[in-house]
Formats: structure tokens, sequence, C-alpha cells
């Protein structure tokens, strides 16, 4: 799927503890600092669980079967993604991934 | 604070209520639960009711005035929606608990109702997918098979948890519930059929789903010391506990462990001076074959990993060491998601009162838990019988 968004992973660093988190948080919900900064994250990373999802919800039925993965990033803390998956790909645990974009359906990643 | 019974229970069957609308099924099982207790509809001092989804399946909100009027409860009851996805009526159940455990009322009713059957799986799934994080998680087209399917492929991968667990799940319930005239499903289920049946979301198939289904289930709530003026049976409400889980899989360090049912349970052990061991029969949220699983571990009755091979040694079994859902589960009795928690507490005072179709042997402690969205939302209730 070729549709426009985002090319960076940008995540979010606390200013106060330093931890990371995925966007968007309105503060951090580990030591609640107020400020949070924008973070290039290197878009590398692992898959750390996955399905194929055959029965969606109304908005999704049309793309039908599609790859979701938790994904566990380079940087430690792990996104919730789609998968852009080949026909002749199988996708595995522990299998590198790296970012593809950022759209309407969130994170997506590939093989 | 002061202890706190149940005194009278009411329920319509699980499934397939064709023709019979939201406030029918609600009002069914708050009067039945109402006329067991005994009591008159005047001495209700609040209501409480759970639901999940009435307002996206069916345009239908502010649904516990309309179901109390429809009982004729008089027009001084404060009456209480409460929403936390599958554990709406689990929540309902705690909050009329607070109220007559601190003095503020006597007699409480709690009642959760669902009505899913007229909409299509579609969009049951989409008012499900609701209770995910519509701003992160939610854009991805995430289900809650999906959800669950990630636990599973991960808990095969860090504990060696087969497929064939998952499946014995299934068929364990399913045998269960041919027992249980509230069933949705009352047919035997063989570990073929729930491999060969189609697939949800990889490797979770159909039959490793809880069945979308009507259903209404409600409890009459008094203080202990004067329970057995109204019931023969009365049930002691030893422990309720209600907690908070992430709102979002990638946030939890370890999916395979729900940490809102650790604390939760944890809570309610501690309340109840017990211990997971001490429990005789739990009706726990196997809202899929892994969930059950993963709750039986996070309970405390199994450690984290072994809950799939206790289910192939048949622990979790009627007369095996802690019977688990012998109603036949939200996998084979259904899922009417907002009365699921109060229909697992019908099930278990029935079993306490030793008048279960599918009894556990002297029962004498049962444990509800009642689980929410990505595990957001958790309550854990132990109930004992006197003598």
């Amino acid at each position: 799927m070729n549709m426009p968004g985002e090319e960076r992973l940008t995540l979010l660093r606390c200013a106060g503890c330093g931890a990371l988190h995925v966007p968007p948080k309105v503060l951090c919900p580990k030591c609640g600092h107020e400020v949070l900064l924008e973070h290039s994250a290197s878009g590398l990373g692992n898959i750390y669980t996955f399905t194929t999802i055959w029965v969606a919800p109304e908005a999704f039925k049309k793309q039908v079967p599609y790859e979701i993965a938790l994904v566990q990033l380079e940087e430690g803390i792990k996104v919730t993604a789609r998968i852009n998956k080949k026909p002749e790909e199988t996708l595995q645990i522990g299998k590198p991934v790296k970012f593809l974009r950022k759209n309407n359906l969130g994170y997506w990643f590939e093989l | 604070m002061r202890g706190v019974s149940i005194i009278g229970i009411g329920t319509t069957p699980f499934g397939i209520l064709e023709g019979k609308s939201l406030k029918e099924i609600a009002t069914i099982a708050c009067n039945e639960a109402i006329k067991e207790a005994g009591i008159e509809k005047e001495a209700v001092e609040a209501f409480y009711l759970g639901n999940f989804i009435s307002g996206i399946l069916l345009g239908q909100e502010t649904i516990a005035p309309l179901v109390a009027n429809s009982l004729g409860l008089p027009k001084q009851v404060p009456c209480t929606k409460v929403e936390g996805a599958c554990c709406s009526s689990g929540i309902a159940l705690r909050q009329g608990y607070l109220l007559v455990a601190a003095g503020l009322a006597n007699f409480v009713l709690v009642a959760g109702v669902e009505k899913m059957t007229s909409a299509t799986t579609e969009k049951n799934t989409e008012g499900l997918a609701s209770a995910f994080d519509q701003e992160t998680e939610g854009q991805t087209g995430l289900t809650f098979p999906g959800f669950f399917a990630l636990i599973a492929r991960r808990h095969m991968h860090q504990y060696g948890t087969k497929i064939e667990h998952l499946a014995l799940v299934s068929v364990k319930n399913h045998g269960n519930s041919t027992a249980n005239p509230r069933a949705r499903f009352r047919k035997k289920a063989t570990v073929e059929e729930v491999m060969a049946s189609r697939m949800v979301a990889d490797p979770l198939k159909l039959y490793d789903c809880c069945s979308i289904s009507d259903g209404a289930a409600a409890a009459v709530l008094c203080p202990s010391d004067i329970a057995h003026q109204f019931s023969r049976k009365p049930i002691d409400i030893l422990a309720s506990a209600h907690t908070t889980g992430f709102s979002t899989t990638y946030e939890m360090d370890d999916p395979t462990i729900l940490m809102a049912t650790v604390m939760a349970a944890k809570k309610a052990y501690e309340m109840a001076r017990l211990f997971p061991q001490d429990i005789h029969v739990a009706e726990l949220h196997d809202c899929f074959t892994i969930a059950e699983i993963v709750d039986s571990e996070d309970l405390g009755f199994f450690e984290k990993g072994k809950g799939g091979f206790a289910v192939e040694d048949g622990l979790t079994q009627v007369g095996g060491k802690i019977p688990i859902n012998p109603s036949g589960g939200l996998i084979s009795k259904g899922h009417p998601v907002g009365a699921t928690g109060l229909g697992q507490v019908y099930e278990i005072v029935k079993q306490l009162r030793g008048e279960h179709e599918n009894q556990v042997r002297n029962a004498g402690i049962g444990l509800s838990h009642n689980l929410g969205a990505t595990g957001q939302v958790c309550t854990v209730h132990i109930f004992k019988r006197r003598g």
C-alpha cells in the first residue's frame, strides 16, 4: 500500500526522567513531567508477536486479511503496527523489521 | 464497613433472544432477582446497570432509568449505568457492594445487559473495538480476537503452550454447558472441530472465541446481618476488588500477564484472607481460549506458563483441582458483554447454594473474574456460602 504519510519514526522522550513513549502523550505517565521532546528513532526493530486479522471491524472489512504485530524497537519500547507483508514472506517472532511510514492506519513496518 | 450478601438473583438465558429488546431482557432479569429476594420494589434504594455497547449497536443510551421505569422502581431511586467494556457488570456489582458496605443503603439492585445479535458480526467487532485507544492502537484495525491472538502467540513462544491446549479449553467449556439451560451452546465440541473451525485472528479460530449473545443478569444485595431474613441460602461477598491495567498492548512489559487481574486477585485474596488454593469453583473471563489460560495463571491457580498444561491434565474440569467455568464460560454459555460479569455471579451463587446443573461437589467458596478491553478493567469477587 503506497499511501502518503510520515516517513520518519518519531517518539517522545520525557525531559524529566528520560523515558521514551509512543505519541501522543500529554505528560509523562511515569514521572508526571510535562515536557516531552521529539525523539527520532532508528526505525529498526523486531517482531515481538503478531497476528493476521480475518474478521475485521466494518471500516477495515475490505483490507482482510491483514497483519498486525507488536514491534520491539531498538530503543527498547514496543509499538503496535501494521506489517506490509509480501505474499511470499512469512512472519516470525524475532524477525527484524524496519519502519516504513505512519499514516491514518498508524505505524507500518516491513520485513 | 458492613458485610454484604446476595439474597436474590435473576437472569435470562444467554444467546439469541429474538424479538426481545434490551429493555425487556434487563427488566426480566431484574424482576426475577427482586422476586427471589422476596423484597418489595419500593425497598430498592439504588440501581447500577452495567452495559457496554448499546449506544453503538442500538442507539440506545440512558438505559439505567429506562430499565428502572420499565421495572417500576420508585422515582427517588438513583439509577446509574456503569461502563468498563466487558467488565461493565462486574463494576455494577462492585458499586452496589460499596454502597451497602458503607452503610449508605440496605437494598441495592445490580444488573448487566447487552443486546448484540440484532447487529452484524462486523458491526459488533467495530463496537467492541471502541474499547481500544482510538488515537493509537485503534487506528490499526486491531480487534479483540487480534489482541488475544498477539498474547496467544507470545504465550506459546515463551512457555511452550500448544495450539491443542487452546482447543482443549474450548472442548471443556462446550462440554460444561451441555448441562446449562442458560447457555447459548449445548453441544459438545471436539479438538478436531475446534482446530478445523475458520480463522478469526491467527492463531485463534472461531471455536477459540466467545460468542456474540444477548442476555441480562441481576442480583439484589443487602447487609449480611439481615440477609437470613430474606434468603434461606444467602451468599456472602467476602471480597470485592476493582483495578486498572494498560490501555494499549504496546505499553505492557509482558502481555502474557494482565496486571489488572494480578492486582485485583491479590487485593481480593487479602480482603477475604484466603489463598488461590482455597477457591472451590471459579467463573473467569474466557473471552478467548487463551484468556482462560492467562487468567488462570494471573489469578494464582497455576504458575505463569503452566495454564495450558493444567487444562491438558484435566485440573480445570469439574472434579479437578480447580473447576473453571462449569457454566460453559463466555465461550460456550455466551458473552453478552455488559451482562457477563453478573452472569458469572449468577452461576457462582447457584454453585454455592448447591443448585447448579453442573454442580461442583461441596462448593463452599467461589470466585468470579471479569475483565474489560485490553485488561484495562478488572473486577474479582469472592463469595462464600454459610454453614
